[in-house]
Formats: structure tokens, C-alpha cells, sequence
């Protein structure tokens, strides 16, 4: 077994030793400013290719559009963790949101539009199970490149991005289940519901914190 | 008035053929009327999974060829006519029934389009077909296969669709 | 020369390119590497997976570069790495490697990148140190965009910062012009 992630973000300790070769101009990763890449952009072009890339090679380690879509899920899980590192790090609120609905104000705004560039279009609470919330995208950005053929019509590359929200949701503690659903409206054929069901822990939490 | 589209890969195949004015003898089926909603444009080639035939597929191979002959050749002449390295080379040519307008890439797709005689240059409007249309629904698009290393036919809705909404939307459509 | 293909690719980034935020971006690369490393347990492999994912990519990119920069001609090796230096880069990653160290026969050189997107954040365990080429992906992109526009290079990494190495230094070699296909005759 390998070792675990190389992709590593925040104040790890490994490079620290100041007794490497001082000659070297090497720059630790503690050396560099996180917020550098906090305005910092690429072309949506680049983002583009390399998620294809990533589908097509998925699509061929998958059985069906289910396991497809929780592959995608779980690549993007851990993006979500090093996310919400991230963004904590830049708010300076060193303190997570605790409250469920907190959380998730948080990422329709914040996270949305550290990720989107806009916030996403709508939160609200599921009707029928008072553990379920949805989060609306009118026209999600990893569906531009992707159009899908019929015979895959139930399929939605936004598992990726609802694996994203898991990862987030999982680093403040609150374990959920998120899927991505589209839902067209009026001339928003590609608008993506995430639908958000939490896990029965965090119900009883709530429900104790009333 | 716009008649028809090619587009030719890198192995100067016939990937996508598409027409919209062209004569009725040719492009109507039987039973339509102009008064009908106009059926759904005849594209060729055909993806392998249907088994639908039409009588025009057998003179399309031969067709294809023949064009994808002229603009090869023409290409070349002009290239060879024309030293200045920054020329666009070949661009169309007229006769008295039709304009051949080209336009290829340095990837080596080529689009053709066929109108009448008197509309003005296209060579934008097959630039904004490969810009938004092709590159955005075929080469971009993961779920259906792209490899440039064989000849696929384009059966991709999407690309047909917006291709269709585009040139119906052109000021020399139908005039 | 070097000077106005940087300025047209200012020009593209500034008129003809969607932006987004790099983030984004950067940390989907790491959680594929990451996937890749899980998947083959074996950094030689997952620096040749990731030449092989470049490479698809690339032969799609080539287009999208083409149609936006209304590139159309055919140029010599020397001019083709400025044009992939201050207008390929640029348009795709927003940086612009320099492009040095040339081979006194015009066939091969550097692209140093004092910048790399993908880098950002990482920090690479030890053994990996050894063996991962963590943007190897991008050795691929240049190989397969090049063959579609008829030009046959090699393409690898000679040092990465990751690695402890003081730059991140690409070397591509061309190897030959690739003949345009012509039509069979068939009659």
C-alpha cells in the first residue's frame, strides 16, 4: 500500500527542518501564502478538458451510472474537505458552524461562490422529510462541457460537486448523503438539485439543541 | 440560401453531412408537404446502432468523396499559387448554380457548406460552427467517444440540434 | 517575435477567455492524482497514466486553442514553443513558462515554469519525492495537442520543485513533421 494523500494543504510539519541544505531555495509549502490563489484563475477551458478526462477514465472503471455517479461522488469528497480548509482559514473564523442550517448558508453562499463565482440559486427544506434540504444550481458549471446521450438520460456529472458538499458537510461535522438530481424549469434545462439528507445523528443533535 | 454542410476529419473522411434547401427530387421524402412541419434534416453518416436506411445513403459515400477531391485539390493550387504565408488560402469558389464555401483548421477538420451563388463569404459562420458548436458538443463533450486517431461519425444530437437552430437562424437561409 | 505572441496572448486571455477560480481546478487535479495513485499503487504507472490522460486531452485541446486563437499556420519548432509558451499557456493555466536552454540544432528545449497552478497546495510524501512527476499530465497535453497539428515531440519533466529540485523544467524534443493524410484514391 502506498502511503496516503500526496495533496496535502495547511500547516504540516515534514519540510520544516531547517537543517536542509540551506543552499537550496527551495519554498516549503508553509513558505507560500494560501491566499495566494485566492483571486488567482484559470481558463474555464483548462477545468473543462481535465474533468472530461476524468469522467472518461471513471466511466471505464464503473458498472452503471450508479457507481458511476459515487465514483465521481468520492473524487469530489475530498475536495470538499480541503475546501472548507481553506475557507475557514480565510474567513479567520477558526470556530466551525455548528448548526445544520448554518452550514448550509455557508456553502450556498460562501463556499458557492469561492468555487462558482456566484452564489448558488436556492435553499430550502424539503416538505415531505424534515430531514432533507435542497440546494439549487440553475445552471451548474460542470454540465457546460457535458451533454449526455439518451441512453444515460438519469445520469448527472454533478455527483462530483455533491461529493464536494459531502466532503464540506463531513468537515463540520454534520454526515449527509448529498445527490444531484436535474430538474429543469423554463429555460433552465440543465438546473441541478442536490439533494442534502442527513444523517440520522445529526437529526437527534439538532433536535437536542433546539 | 444555404443548401448543405460537410465536415471532414483528419483522415479526410465524411464524419457529418447535413442538408436544408436542397432540391426536392433529392432532399423530400415522400408524403411531406410544405405545409408540414419540415422533417428533421437527413443526416449522413448514420451511426452504426440504427438500422434505418435511406435511398440517398448509397450516393452519399461517393459524393463526399468527390467533394472532399475539390477541396483537397483546390486547396493545394491556391496554396501553391500564393506565397505570402499569412494568405487564408482557399476560401470558395462559385459557379452559376452554387457557392462552395471551406474552411479548415491546422488540426485538419474541414467544413464545407453549400448555398447558391449569391450569398456573400461564410467563412465567419463556419468559424463559429467549429468554435461553438462543434468544439462545444463534439470535442468537449466526455460521454460521447472523440479519437482523433479514427473516423467516427458525429452522432451527437446535440451538435445536429444546435447546428440546425444556427443555420436557420442565418439571414441567408432560405433567401 | 517572443514579445507579440505575448501580447496576443494577453489580448486572448483578456477578450476570448472564460475565466474561473483556479481552486477549483487545482484541487480536482489532486484529488484525480490522488485516485490515480490508489488506482495503480505505483508512481512509475501513475506518471505514465497521467502522460496517457494528457495526451487525450490534448488532442481535444488543440481544437479549442486553434478556434479561439484563430491560429492557422503552419510554423517551425521554434516558433511553435513561444506561441505554446505565451498563448497556450496563458489561455488554459494563465501563466507563461519561459522557454530557454535550447539545443544548438533547433530541436529541442525548456520550458521552465516559475509558475504551476497544479502545484499549488501540494507537498509530496517522501517516496513519492522519488518517483512522482505530479504535473506529468501536462507532458501529455503538449504531446498530443502537437501531433494534431502534424508535429511528432517528445515530452518529459527533467525537475520539479516538488521534488526538491530548484525549477520545474519540461524538455521537448522534436522528433519529426508528421505528413497531413491525403485522400485514397480509390477509383
Amino acid at each position: 500500500m502506498l502511503p496516503h494523500m500526496p495533496v496535502r494543504i495547511g500547516t504540516g510539519t515534514t519540510q520544516a527542518d531547517p537543517r536542509t541544505a540551506p543552499s537550496r531555495r527551495r519554498t516549503s509549502i508553509l513558505d507560500r501564502s494560501l491566499n495566494k490563489t485566492r483571486n488567482s484563475e484559470v481558463g474555464l477551458g483548462a477545468f473543462g478538458f481535465l474533468f472530461s478526462e476524468i469522467i472518461q477514465y471513471t466511466q471505464g472503471r464503473v458498472e452503471g451510472i450508479q457507481d458511476f455517479e459515487q465514483k465521481l461522488s468520492d473524487l469530489g469528497f475530498g475536495v470538499g474537505v480541503r475546501m472548507l480548509e481553506l475557507t475557514m482559514f480565510r474567513e479567520k473564523s477558526l470556530r466551525r458552524e455548528t448548526r445544520v442550517l448554518n452550514i448550509l448558508y455557508f456553502i450556498h453562499n460562501v463556499v458557492w461562490k469561492a468555487l462558482f463565482g456566484k452564489q448558488a440559486d436556492a435553499l430550502e427544506k424539503s416538505t415531505d422529510n424534515d430531514d432533507e434540504y435542497m440546494l439549487c444550481d440553475n445552471e451548474p458549471l460542470v454540465n457546460q462541457f457535458i451533454s449526455v446521450p439518451k441512453e444515460m438520460a438519469q445520469f448527472n456529472c454533478n455527483a462530483y460537486i455533491a461529493g464536494v458538499i459531502e466532503g464540506i458537510l463531513h468537515g463540520c461535522q454534520c454526515v449527509a448523503r448529498v445527490t444531484a438530481h436535474t430538474i429543469p424549469i423554463d429555460h433552465k434545462p440543465l438546473r441541478t438539485v442536490f439533494l442534502i439528507k442527513l444523517g440520522p445523528e445529526v437529526v437527534q443533535k439538532e433536535e437536542a439543541t433546539k | 440560401m444555404i443548401y448543405c454542410l460537410y465536415i471532414f476529419d483528419r483522415h479526410c473522411q465524411c464524419v457529418f453531412y447535413t442538408e436544408w434547401n436542397r432540391s426536392p427530387d433529392r432532399s423530400r421524402t415522400e408524403g411531406s408537404s410544405s405545409f408540414s412541419e419540415p422533417p428533421t434534416p437527413y443526416v449522413w453518416p448514420r451511426p452504426l446502432a440504427t438500422s434505418t436506411t435511406d435511398p440517398r445513403d448509397a450516393r452519399m459515400d461517393n459524393e463526399a468523396k468527390l467533394v472532399y477531391g475539390v477541396v483537397f485539390s483546390l486547396k493545394n493550387m491556391v496554396t501553391k499559387l500564393c506565397h505570402n504565408k499569412d494568405s487564408d488560402g482557399f476560401v470558395s469558389y462559385r459557379t452559376s448554380s452554387y457557392k462552395l464555401h471551406y474552411y479548415g483548421t491546422a488540426s485538419g477538420v474541414r467544413f464545407v457548406l453549400l448555398t447558391d451563388p449569391t450569398v456573400p463569404s461564410l467563412r465567419d459562420v463556419l468559424r463559429q460552427i467549429y468554435l461553438h458548436i462543434y468544439l462545444e458538443y463534439v470535442v468537449k463533450n466526455p460521454l460521447f467517444p472523440y479519437d482523433p486517431q479514427q473516423s467516427r461519425p458525429i452522432s451527437n444530437d446535440y451538435f445536429g440540434n444546435m447546428l440546425n437552430s444556427y443555420i436557420k437562424g442565418l439571414s441567408c437561409y432560405q433567401s | 517575435m517572443a514579445k507579440q505572441y505575448k501580447t496576443l496572448g494577453d489580448e486572448i486571455w483578456k477578450n476570448r477567455v472564460e475565466p474561473m477560480n483556479a481552486e477549483l481546478f487545482i484541487f480536482t487535479y489532486g484529488s484525480l492524482v490522488v485516485q490515480l495513485v490508489k488506482d495503480y499503487e505505483d508512481y512509475d504507472q501513475v506518471n505514465q497514466q497521467l502522460d496517457k490522460m494528457g495526451y487525450n486531452i490534448g488532442v481535444r485541446l488543440i481544437e479549442d486553442f486553434l478556434a479561439r486563437s484563430g491560429w492557422g499556420r503552419c510554423t517551425d519548432f521554434r516558433e511553435t514553443m513561444e506561441v505554446i509558451s505565451k498563448i497556450g499557456f496563458k489561455m488554459f493555466l494563465n501563466i507563461t513558462p519561459t522557454v530557454t536552454s535550447w539545443a544548438s540544432d533547433n530541436k529541442s528545449c525548456s520550458l521552465v515554469l516559475d509558475e504551476n497552478p497544479l502545484n499549488d497546495f501540494v507537498e509530496l510524501p517522501l517516496d513519492a519525492q522519488q518517483q512522482l512527476w505530479y504535473s506529468n499530465i501536462l507532458c501529455g497535453v503538449l504531446r498530443g495537442a502537437l501531433e494534431m497539428v502534424q508535429m511528432q515531440v517528445e515530452v518529459k519533466f527533467v525537475s520539479c520543485v516538488l521534488r526538491g529540485d530548484d525549477i520545474s523544467e519540461i524538455r521537448v524534443q522534436f522528433v519529426r513533421h508528421l505528413q497531413e493524410e491525403v485522400p485514397i484514391n480509390d477509383e
